[in-house]
């Protein structure tokens, strides 16, 4: 090996502890900007929402989901969040119902990093107006709410079961629903109301919302001769409800049951998550309630199955959901008689 | 044997729903042991008028005329003392056979 001179020896021992000492300083910066919190953007990230807010079909509830999730995520990112509705044309109760609920626990949550713009649909201002989603994002009411399938729309929420709040949608309809027993429509609402309250929320779960927002949400619609009622809440759905503590019998003939086949089980028998005999009368009574209309029907969606009644043709079908919804929805439709509602 | 008269309406709420004190301010549970219990217990017979309010559902009418059984009342003795007064007919069956499902249960759940 060659001896090193003096001069040569300097001259490296200089240069390894210059780099040595940038290396720890790199190491230094970099471990003090990991420790700092990721500098968060304050501009609002721009989420364009649906064209359609429709749940019950498959081409609009993918977009659907999709647009909620993304709010979800860059809330939980920190960041404020600019609802786009320009392009939203058209609102139906069960994919309305789902936004709003979702909102609302958004609103709790993160107070002040909400907003949205107006919709360029003149309709779909008024809806958006009229239900208080616009007031709500922060924007003022700037239409008269006199469409004819804006101002029939009424919107409830709460988190017990206080038929007081919706006693207006209840004797309208006992009133103007074409049914040979139309008192016992309030009796069904009742006890949909009853099952959110009592069942939705009962164990905890990862996902649910937090106690002060584990409540219901009610929209009701009357359109072109037909009542439509949606109810939703987001709690743990009827089959994880129903798979809760099952005895070991009832866990080896559940476990390989779909969402659907429960959900039509609980509704057209007295399965219930509580197991006790006397409950679990409430989705069996509004199956019957349905059972005896002309038209329309009833559906409950819950995770991944539903299951719905069409009472004109009086065939009762499971269906799988192919994107899993979270909590309950369950959606009526009644045949009407306008002219009392127009003479109201 | 002295009667009493209950009108849920005018007595109650206009807003009878749910079954238990905890799911909201007019439920069963409520309505059966301020209203109900009472008077059964001083041995009356009730006559219950259930016309005027908006709608009940079935948890609450389970839970305030089933609960009676649940709460030492046996079914026979009640299906004498109990009159139902209501336009809508179906309620006075429901009660009733809310009623004797439940002393049927009990009288499994004692023997």
């Amino acid at each position: 090996m060659k001896r090193l001179n003096h001069g040569r020896r300097l001259y490296l021992v200089t240069v390894s502890r210059r780099t040595l000492s940038t290396l720890t300083t790199k190491n230094r910066r970099r471990r003090r900007n990991a420790a700092l919190p990721r500098r968060i953007s304050w501009r609002p990230y721009l989420v364009e929402a649906p064209v359609v807010f429709r749940f019950l079909q498959e081409e609009t509830q993918l977009p659907l989901f999709e647009f909620l999730d993304v709010i979800k995520v860059k809330l939980s990112e920190g960041r404020r969040v600019l609802i786009d509705f320009r392009k939203t044309e058209n609102m139906h109760p069960c994919g309305t119902l789902i936004f709003i609920a979702h909102l609302d626990v958004w609103l709790a949550k993160y107070p002040t990093r909400l907003s949205c713009t107006y919709p360029e649909d003149d309709r779909t201002e008024q809806l958006l107006q009229h239900i208080g989603v616009l007031s709500r994002l922060g924007l003022s009411s700037r239409k008269l709410i006199e469409h004819e399938h804006v101002k029939h729309w009424h919107y409830h929420t709460g988190s017990q079961v206080d038929s007081a709040l919706y006693k207006d949608l209840t004797k309208s309809a006992r009133e103007g629903i074409v049914h040979p027993d139309k008192e016992l429509f309030a009796d069904c609402l009742n006890e949909a109301v009853v099952n959110a309250v009592n069942h939705a929320y009962e164990h905890s779960a990862p996902g649910l919302p937090p106690k002060p927002l584990q409540k219901w949400w009610l929209l009701s619609l009357l359109k072109d001769d037909i009542l439509f009622v949606a109810i939703y809440d987001l709690g743990v759905g009827i089959a994880a409800s129903l798979r809760r503590k099952p005895n070991l019998a009832e866990y080896l003939k559940l476990r390989h049951y779909k969402d659907a086949r429960l959900i039509e089980d609980a509704v057209s028998s007295k399965l219930t998550s509580t197991k006790m005999p006397h409950r679990g009368k409430g989705l069996p009574e509004m199956l019957e309630f349905s059972k005896n209309l002309k038209a329309g029907g009833l559906g409950i969606w819950s995770q991944k199955g539903g299951m719905a009644y069409n009472a004109e043709m009086g065939h009762l079908q499971r269906h799988g959901n192919p994107h899993s919804l979270q909590g309950t929805l369950v959606l009526w439709s009644i045949p009407f008689r306008k002219e009392l509602e127009n003479a109201n | 044997m002295q009667t009493k008269m209950i009108s849920v309406v005018n007595d109650f709420s206009e807003n009878p729903a749910g079954r238990y004190v905890a799911d909201g301010p007019n439920s069963g549970e409520r309505f059966r042991n301020e209203y109900l219990l009472p008077p059964l217990r001083e041995g009356k017979s009730i006559v219950v008028n259930l016309d005027g309010a908006l709608g009940f559902g079935s948890s609450f009418l389970e839970e305030a005329f089933g609960g009676l059984v649940r709460n030492g009342i046996p079914a026979s003795d009640l299906l004498k003392r109990i009159t139902i007064k209501s336009s809508v007919s179906i309620y006075g069956a429901r009660i009733r056979r809310y009623i004797e499902e439940a002393g049927a249960r009990n009288g499994r759940t004692r023997a």
